[in-house]
């Protein structure tokens, strides 16, 4: 928690209490309702359980949350990351003709790895679902960018560049897709 | 039946094209099936024994080797057969399996 957000509740607590306490005075001065001296057991008893809920609200509820956003946040930054760096290695694979053909099974195979192991950790993590529309398609994706550049029999030079470069927009979109369902997810029970 | 393990980059860390005329050093997936695969193969049909296919320690495949050398193979041998015949084995890259399969069913 950052020292100005620690600042902000110290003094929404310190507020509530003058509020208490003004309510308090404004409500025995003008009120005609009188107020009880004695305390049963039951009532101590009910105000240490609301103390207890409000603490356990306050403290574990809002910390878990606050741990979720940010693996959330660093996942979305891999996968982030994860695109960038496709993106970067394969158009400069696609800037030499013929493509260099043991460069493009490396960039593929590093590829393939990576985003497996990104999705997989997601499912792991449960950042994501293993049914998510986008599952399936961003591997789908990246497997037909590893035949585009590895396969000899298909197709001229310039036709498989812009092949490629509609798989990547295509990539784009889904791992964009993908993001946002993160964002979205509650984490899954 | 045993399995005898056979391992890709015993043959070379960074498998080339299809065809062997694509350059000297191309380690091309026709030079891995012709001069190290089939003599395997021919060797397990004999001993009536499995090959298992270790796809890890390379750099990475292009989908024309692979095609080439698995496929290839399934043209000369029948897809059962070969299917029958090779296990694989990859712990890097697990989804290769199962393109290596779709390469022998359609070969």
């Amino acid at each position: 928690m950052k020292l100005s957000q620690k600042i902000n509740n110290l003094l929404i607590f310190c507020l509530g209490i003058l509020i208490g306490i003004v309510s308090i005075v404004v409500f025995k001065k003008w009120s005609h309702f009188t107020i009880d001296n004695k305390l049963d057991v039951v009532a101590i008893v009910s105000l240490l359980v609301n103390i207890l809920l409000v603490l356990y609200v306050a403290y574990i509820l809002d910390r878990r949350k606050e741990v979720n956003k940010i693996e959330k946040d660093i996942y979305i930054e891999r996968v982030d990351s994860y695109y960038r760096g496709i993106y970067s290695k394969i158009t400069k694979l696609i800037e030499c003709e013929p493509i260099d053909y043991v460069s493009a099974a490396a960039a593929s195979k590093i590829m393939r790895m990576r985003l497996h192991s990104i999705l997989d950790f997601g499912v792991e993590k449960k950042l994501l679902l293993r049914t998510c529309e986008n599952y399936e398609k961003v591997k789908d994706s990246t497997n037909d960018i590893w035949q585009l550049l590895t396969d000899d029999r298909t197709q001229t030079f310039e036709v498989k560049v812009s092949e490629i470069e509609r798989k990547l927009i295509e990539t784009e979109n889904q791992i964009f897709s993908l993001i946002s369902h993160v964002n979205h997810l509650n984490k899954v029970k | 039946m045993d399995n005898r393990l056979i391992k890709i980059k015993d043959f070379s860390l960074t498998p080339g094209s299809r065809n062997k005329d694509e350059g000297t050093k191309a380690n091309s997936g026709q030079e891995y099936r012709e001069d190290f695969l089939e003599p395997e193969f021919k060797m397990a049909i004999e001993g009536n024994y499995k090959l298992l296919v270790d796809l890890d320690g390379t750099v990475g495949y292009g989908t024309s080797w692979l095609e080439e050398v698995f496929g290839g193979l399934a043209r000369k041998y029948g897809n059962n057969r070969v299917l029958n015949l090779l296990e694989f084995k990859s712990d890097e890259e697990p989804y290769l399996i199962d393109d290596i399969k779709d390469y022998i069913n359609e070969a």
